[in-house]
């Protein structure tokens, strides 16, 4: 059989590098903002409750804005690994042929994309949560520092590392989903057609051993090993059936 | 039995009976398999898991046998083992959380029944412990790698952790590392609660010195005062100066199931509303997991009054989106504990007039302007203010029984999923069984003639395989590419900036 030749492969070009500029370009100065904003505001170990509770606003407002713009950049996200999953639909219904031949499953395929993908839901959000909040080393020791520039400076160069950190996280857990995709995929596909192969090339070899001379010994050990298999396939199909 | 029935027989005969008896007694070996009993121990926390987990692993032990295994893919392997660890992995974790000296200690030997944690003055707990049921009772260590300690290492300089690094010269620390770095994790049996006592101290208070090296330790109690299938986890806290260690406390609070922040039910102040707000902080789509535990309500001048003046001003905070975000979420899971008081109360059966704690528990109930004379009258009320029963029910029925029924749905999905797969597998594997039998039996032309067809076969799958193959290569290309991509416009905008 001969495959079609491999067309371009349609991704959406540069949708998640685009909204990530965007986001980037949005988020900044709002973030800028909000270290102004607190870095006015006094926060060392003995503050008080009023002066946390201010504080907490202000972190509150920098997760809100950071979870309401990385929304933006997941679904831009999703809609491209979505592509890829659209794309190894597109290959998979091309070569139809190959996959009822072998009883390759799709479904299985896009279960498994779809729990990955939703993995990748909030990374961004959990990893800002995480850096602006007190518990973090570095955010506690800017925010003990005494209001004014030298504070402002830090917590602005704190929250822009934070932003870039937190996009690193998420590069890499969408490099690893699709790490994770793809040997989902050869697996499933790529296994199914190799364990097919393996059985009808021991068969094959089998056949090939047999002459005149040794058909009785052959064809009884054919009858004894598919036999079993059938019977073992009984025993778990009557398993399975079982109430 | 199938094929080697006598019907089955004149369909696809053997040419000798030696071959039949060697068939014959393979399939009895397969039935004994079959039969043989499977190890449930893991499965016992519900009867539809456990009927659902056998099966499959008793599917399992078939699918392994000589003959069928080869017919099946080493996904579908995968997917039962990853099956049954799910049905295995039925633990619902309480991460217990709080600012120095309030009372988390106390909490927790009030849940379990027994005084386990330290409750001396100096924070004591520097390694997240877990306290779970037991068959026996045991302690479980785990040791950092040489890298993570590495990490940590650099953590707690970076950090100029002073303490830190100060108590670990002092206690030579640095002598016993190559002991434990590296080294497998260790399982002590403890043959009572007191030797149970010292082995925990030994691994986990900040004032010795393997301590350093723990990465986590478990504690397997025969007797635990918590649902069977509950893990209270009690973590060195977020306020750790070595980030590393408390990052491991975050990581833990936002996998625990609930979270209990132990508060100390005077004033609120800034230090404890922050703590507050870095729970909420990690566990940011789901405020219902945690609970603000309002501790040692028993020390308020008037406990009752004073308490019910404290939980408006606490609910006025609360409420606030930095924490629960509602009212109602904040109002029912605020809990006031009296934990010591609940540990006294418990004690006192059995309490002596020179004991400590007599003189103590006298001194709580004065507050309830009740004397030692009328305990007896008073004792139920008394135990239901320390309000710990509460806790346990909340735990019960919040944590216990919603996760584990998820957990359950969530099987059977899972099982559906798994049996449907098999099922699709064996109808393929038996359409191939046929097809051999069929071959079985015709002439040794008829034979030959498969033996060209399947030669061709043969080279088809190799040619379908490596088609496929190439097409998902170029994908996965292209979708590393674009990762590359994605990669290098995070690092732009920082330097375009």
């Amino acid at each position: 059989m001969v495959m079609p030749p491999v067309p371009p492969i349609p991704i959406p070009q540069k949708i998640v590098i685009k909204v990530l500029k965007e986001v980037a370009k949005a988020i900044l100065p709002f973030l800028f903002g909000s270290a102004k904003k607190a870095s006015e505001a006094d926060s060392t170990n003995n503050s008080s409750l009023e002066n946390m509770t201010n504080i907490m606003e202000i972190f509150s407002g920098i997760k809100d804005e950071v979870r309401k713009r990385s929304l933006q950049i997941e679904e831009s996200v999703e809609k491209e690994v979505d592509a890829y999953l659209d794309e190894i639909r597109r290959i998979l219904e091309e070569n139809q042929d190959v996959v009822e031949k072998y009883g390759v499953k799709f479904d299985r395929i896009e279960r498994r994309i779809d729990k990955i993908r939703s993995n990748l839901h909030g990374i961004i959000d959990r990893e800002m949560s995480k850096a602006v909040s007190l518990d973090n080393s570095e955010c506690r020791a800017i925010m003990k520092m005494i209001p004014g520039e030298r504070k402002e400076n830090a917590l602005r160069s704190f929250l822009d590392s934070a932003v870039q950190n937190a996009l690193s996280v998420y590069c890499s857990a969408i490099r690893k989903s699709l790490d994770e995709i793809f040997d989902d995929t050869n697996e499933e596909i790529l296994g199914t057609i190799e364990v097919a192969q393996q059985n009808i090339a021991a068969h094959l070899k089998m056949l090939q051993s047999l002459d005149e001379n040794n058909r009785m010994e052959v064809v009884s050990q054919m009858i004894c090993e598919a036999g079993l298999i059938n019977d073992e396939c009984e025993i778990v199909e009557n398993l399975l059936e079982e109430v | 039995m199938a094929h080697f029935k006598e019907e089955s027989m004149t369909q696809f005969s053997f040419l000798t009976e030696a071959a039949k008896q060697e068939c014959e007694k393979k399939y009895l070996k397969l039935k004994a398999i079959a039969d043989e009993k499977i190890n449930d121990t893991d499965y016992l926390w519900d009867k539809t898991v456990q009927k659902y987990a056998t099966k499959i692993e008793r599917v399992k032990k078939i699918l392994e046998m000589d003959g069928i295994n080869a017919a099946v893919t080493q996904k579908m392997f995968k997917d039962l083992g990853t099956f049954l660890k799910k049905c295995r992995e039925a633990e619902f974790h309480i991460a217990l959380v709080g600012a120095i000296k309030a009372g988390k200690s106390t909490l927790i030997n009030a849940l379990l029944g027994y005084e386990y944690a330290s409750t001396k003055v100096t924070p004591e707990t520097a390694v997240l412990t877990k306290f779970k049921k037991g068959t026996e009772n045991y302690l479980k260590v785990s040791f950092y790698n040489t890298e993570e300690w590495e990490r940590l290492w650099k953590s707690a300089n970076d950090a100029k952790a002073a303490v830190f690094l100060e108590e670990y010269a002092t206690l030579n620390a640095e002598k016993e590392k190559n002991n434990w770095l590296g080294i497998g994790e260790q399982t002590i049996k403890c043959n009572d609660s007191e030797e149970l006592v010292e082995k925990i101290q030994k691994w986990t208070s900040s004032k010795s010195a393997c301590h350093y090296f723990v990465k986590e330790v478990e504690v397997g109690l025969k007797d635990f005062g918590l649902p069977d299938g509950v893990a209270l986890v009690d973590t060195p806290g977020l306020d750790d100066v070595v980030q590393y260690r408390s990052d491991v406390t975050r990581d833990y609070i936002d996998r625990a199931n609930a979270v209990l922040v132990c508060v100390k039910s005077d004033a609120l102040t800034g230090q404890e509303w922050g703590t507050i707000c870095s729970v909420f902080s990690n566990t940011r789509y789901n405020p219902e997991k945690v609970y603000i535990i309002a501790t040692q309500i028993d020390t308020l001048n008037r406990p009752v009054e004073n308490w019910k003046d404290q939980r408006a001003e606490w609910l006025k905070y609360l409420k606030e989106n930095s924490a629960f975000g509602s009212y109602e979420l904040a109002e029912k899971n605020l809990i006031p504990v009296s934990a010591y008081f609940y540990t006294l109360l418990k004690a006192y059966p059995s309490m002596k007039n020179d004991d400590d704690r007599y003189w103590d528990l006298g001194s709580v109930l004065g507050k309830f302007k009740i004397s030692m004379n009328n305990v007896d009258e008073h004792y139920k009320e008394m135990l239901d203010f320390s309000n710990v029963d509460f806790l346990k029910r909340r735990i019960q029925n919040d944590v216990v029984v919603n996760y584990r029924n998820i957990l359950i749905e969530d099987i059977k999905g899972s099982y559906g999923i798994c049996r449907d797969s098999i099922k699709e597998s064996l109808a393929r594997i038996k359409k191939a069984q046929q097809e051999i039998l069929e071959t079985s039996q015709g002439t040794i032309e008829d034979m030959k003639e498969k033996e060209k067809e399947y030669s061709e076969r043969c080279a088809e799958a190799e040619r379908d395989k490596k088609n496929l193959d190439d097409l998902l290569k170029k994908l996965s290309v292209a979708a590393t590419k674009r990762a590359d991509e994605l990669e290098n416009a995070i690092k732009n905008l920082h330097q375009n900036k």
